[in-house]
Parts: C-alpha cells; structure tokens; sequence
C-alpha cells in the first residue's frame, strides 16, 4: 500500500514537471518571442454576439473592411460592428452612424443589404434606414434602434478567436465565448496560445 | 505520507504551473483567412464566401437568401481565392492552383509552386500577378519581387514568367485598378506600376509618404481608400502620377 501511494504521489509530481516545462519550451525555444502578448479583454456568448443595434457615430480604433456604395462609406470594426459615413462628398464625408454587429470581422454591402459575418454564421441584414437617417426623415431613437437581420444561415464559418496581429502570444479562448477584443501588453504568463 | 502531504502534492499539481489546464496551443502562422470571407468574383453578379474550408458563391442579385453554393465539391486548404464560375485560381499555402469548373467536373489545370501564405496574387486579364516577399507571416529576409506570369492557354496552361522586377516596397497589400497594380506596406509606403499588354512592368509613381496596410480600391468612382497612421484616407485616382488626398476620417 505505501509503495502504490510512493508511486501515485511520483506519477503527480512528475506530472506537475512535465507540464511545466512543456508550456516554457513553447516560447523560450521561438526565436520571435519578444514578450509582447495579447490578453482577452472583452468576450461575448451567442446571445450577446446577435444583439444588432443602430448606434451613435464612434471613432474608428481597428479598421477593416473599407467599401463604397451609392453614398455611403463603410469601415469595418474589427469584432463590433461598421462605421457609416455619408460620403455624398468624398472631400467631406459625414459620420452618419455606427451599425453595431458583434463579433463579426468581414462584410459586403449590395442592393441596400449588408451581408455580414457574425460569430460562426452568416446573416443579411437590410439597411434602408440609412436613407433615413441621412436625408433626416428619422432619427436613431424614432427608429428603434434596431437593425433588422433578414436571413440567417448557422455555422458556416469559424470565428476567429485570435488577435489580427500575427506573430504573437495570446491568451488561449474557451469555445464557448466569442473573443470581440484584445488587449496588448506583457502576458506571457497568460499567453499559452501563439499565431 | 501524511493526507496533509497529499493534499499539498495534489494542490501544486493543479496551481503550480498555471497552463495546466489551458486549452492546447493553437499555430496559425500566416493565415488571415478567417478575417476575410467575402470576395468579388469576376462575374459581377457572385461573390465568394469563404469558409474554413470550403469556397462559396453566393448570388449576390439575392443577397436576402443567402443562398450559397459550394464551388468545389471536396475541402482545400485555401489562403486566398480569385476568378469565376468558370476558372478558380486558389492559393494554398504553398502554392497556386489554377482550377477549372463545370457543373459537371472539375480539375486541376495548372500549378505555379514556392508561394508563402502571406504572398499576393492577382489575376489581370491574361496574366497573373504575385508580390513575395514581406515579413508578415514571419521574419523575412525574402528580398520583395514582383512577377507576371503568362499562359497562352487556360484549358491546357504552362506558366511563363514574362517580367520579374524587385519592389520598392514590401507586398503588404496588392491591388488592381485597370492595368496598374498599386503595392504597399505601412513602413515603405505605396508604389504604383503599369502592365502592357505584352506584360513589361513599369513604375509609374511611388508614395513613401502614403504608409498603408490596407488598400481597397473603386474603379467606378475612381477612388481609393487606405488605412494610414492618419486614419482612414480617401484618394482621386483621376491622376495616379499625382494622386490627390481628399479627406481623412479617424
């Protein structure tokens, strides 16, 4: 009985040493490791992620997708949503409002629609209000607030729960949040995933 | 040993290394794919949509449906995609395939070998552009090129390489506006170049000053858009010799 228990309490031990050291090989052994990392800052659930609303105009902090249609100009937000501008002026363009999307990183827009990704699936979602609001036949509180989705078509990409930034220590996601937002500094002793 | 002893060994086992119980690591050096799912088709009325594994067409005259259709029938490891319904240029992460589609069949027509997932490549009437060369990816001492590649024919095509210059930039971004291809990268800035039609690359204007990671061009309103330090920033493409700022939004 006290030789099982030697051997139990050996297995443990060894196993503590192990795991250890397979997490500090992971980055004392990369070349390109220079400390900065990535910690999740703001992570959502599925019921969170498909909250649309039509908001206020924001700064721009994480552009993607930049697009031009009639006149508008649409600049993505890396997580959170796109930017509307009324670029009737490509001299002067006017912030008009932001269409908030959670967890969504890439879009179209055609015929008044805006085909989004958000979180895992793919959804339109109808923008005429747009004319409304620019031609100021409605404000954002006399439309609701709300962005209407159309169509919804489930689990057709994955969403990706990493930094845009390549090269980098992240703080590994659990899969049952979406990562909107990530914050930079040094992490790595929470960063055990790496791109 | 004590039951104190093994509470101790127990408790260390679980909070001395604090990556015990993380998820597994996840490497997805290079990949931007799933950043970027929607992508014109040369069909006006199709785009692409791209998912993990598997290319898409959605009908974009009814965008409300959301009907998608798979472009090939089996899973490819993509990085990036271009063409149509009849001829599919995919990047791997080694390589680029030139594919032919049919309702019926399918198949590989062609390969252009020794890509790196971060390369760029366009496709411009008969030729196909790649940009190589940049440290986004990876650390790179790659000296930035710029190659056209021509085939006489797409139903049985060999690649031929009919110009090959180094940039003034690295491949950060590449994009088409008519015959000029604009290159560009954040520390560099944006170069300009013109293909005749036999292939030559010329450069036409270099921007150090224009210092983008991303640019998205409109051919019909002749305007193009780059993400800068500055902002977001709009350019006349009326004169590409000079390009004029008109605005910047932050």
């Amino acid at each position: 009985m006290v030789a099982i228990k030697n051997i139990l309490s050996l297995v443990l031990v060894s196993s503590i040493l192990l795991n250890c050291s397979k997490i500090e090989d992971f980055k004392s052994k990369d070349a390109v490791n220079k400390g900065e990392s990535y910690r999740i800052k703001t992570k959502l659930t599925l019921a969170e992620s498909q909250n649309y609303m039509i908001e206020s105009p924001k700064t721009i902090v994480n552009a993607g997708r930049i697009f031009i249609e009639g006149d508008y100009l649409f600049i993505g937000e890396f997580g959170l949503g796109i930017h509307v501008f009324d670029n009737t002026f490509p001299t002067n363009p006017l912030p008009l409002v932001f269409l908030s999307i959670p967890a969504s990183t890439d879009y179209f827009v055609k015929n008044d629609v805006l085909i989004v990704d958000n979180g895992n699936d793919l959804v339109s979602l109808t923008i005429d209000a747009l004319d409304k609001l620019k031609n100021k036949e409605k404000t954002i509180v006399e439309l609701n607030r709300s962005l209407l989705i159309n169509k919804r078509t489930s689990e057709v990409f994955v969403y990706p729960n990493y930094p845009i930034q390549q090269n980098v220590y992240f703080e590994c996601p659990d899969k049952e949040h979406f990562v909107i937002a990530w914050e930079k500094g040094d992490f790595l002793n929470v960063s055990n995933c790496y791109r | 040993m004590s039951k104190i002893s093994y509470f101790f060994v127990i408790l260390l086992f679980f909070l001395s290394c604090k990556g015990y119980l993380a998820p597994e690591p996840i490497r997805i050096v290079g990949s931007q794919k799933e950043f970027q799912h929607f992508h014109p088709t040369s069909n006006p009325s199709q785009y692409f949509v791209l998912a993990n594994r598997t290319i898409n067409f959605l009908n974009v005259n009814t965008p409300l449906t959301l009907n998608l259709s798979s472009v090939l029938p089996l899973e490819i490891d993509f990085e990036k995609v271009a063409g149509n319904t009849d001829t599919l240029y995919v990047q791997t992460a080694s390589e680029l395939k030139l594919m032919h589609l049919d309702a019926n069949a399918w198949g590989e027509l062609g390969v252009i070998r020794d890509l790196k997932p971060c390369d760029n490549f366009l496709t411009m009437n008969k030729f196909i552009v790649i940009a190589k060369g940049n440290d986004v990816c990876r650390t790179s001492n790659e000296v930035p090129t710029i190659t056209v590649y021509k085939s006489d024919s797409l139903a049985v095509p060999v690649f031929r390489i009919v110009a090959s210059r180094s940039l003034v930039t690295k491949s950060y971004t590449l994009q088409r506006y008519g015959k000029t291809i604009f290159v560009a990268d954040p520390i560099d800035g944006l170069a300009i170049y013109e293909i005749s039609a036999t292939g030559k690359l010329t450069l036409i204007s270099n921007y150090p000053q224009i210092k983008t990671e991303r640019i998205d061009i409109f051919e019909l309103k002749k305007i193009a858009v780059f993400k800068t330090l500055k902002g977001i920033t709009q350019y006349s493409l009326a004169d590409l010799k000079n390009l004029k700022e008109l605005s910047s939004v932050k």
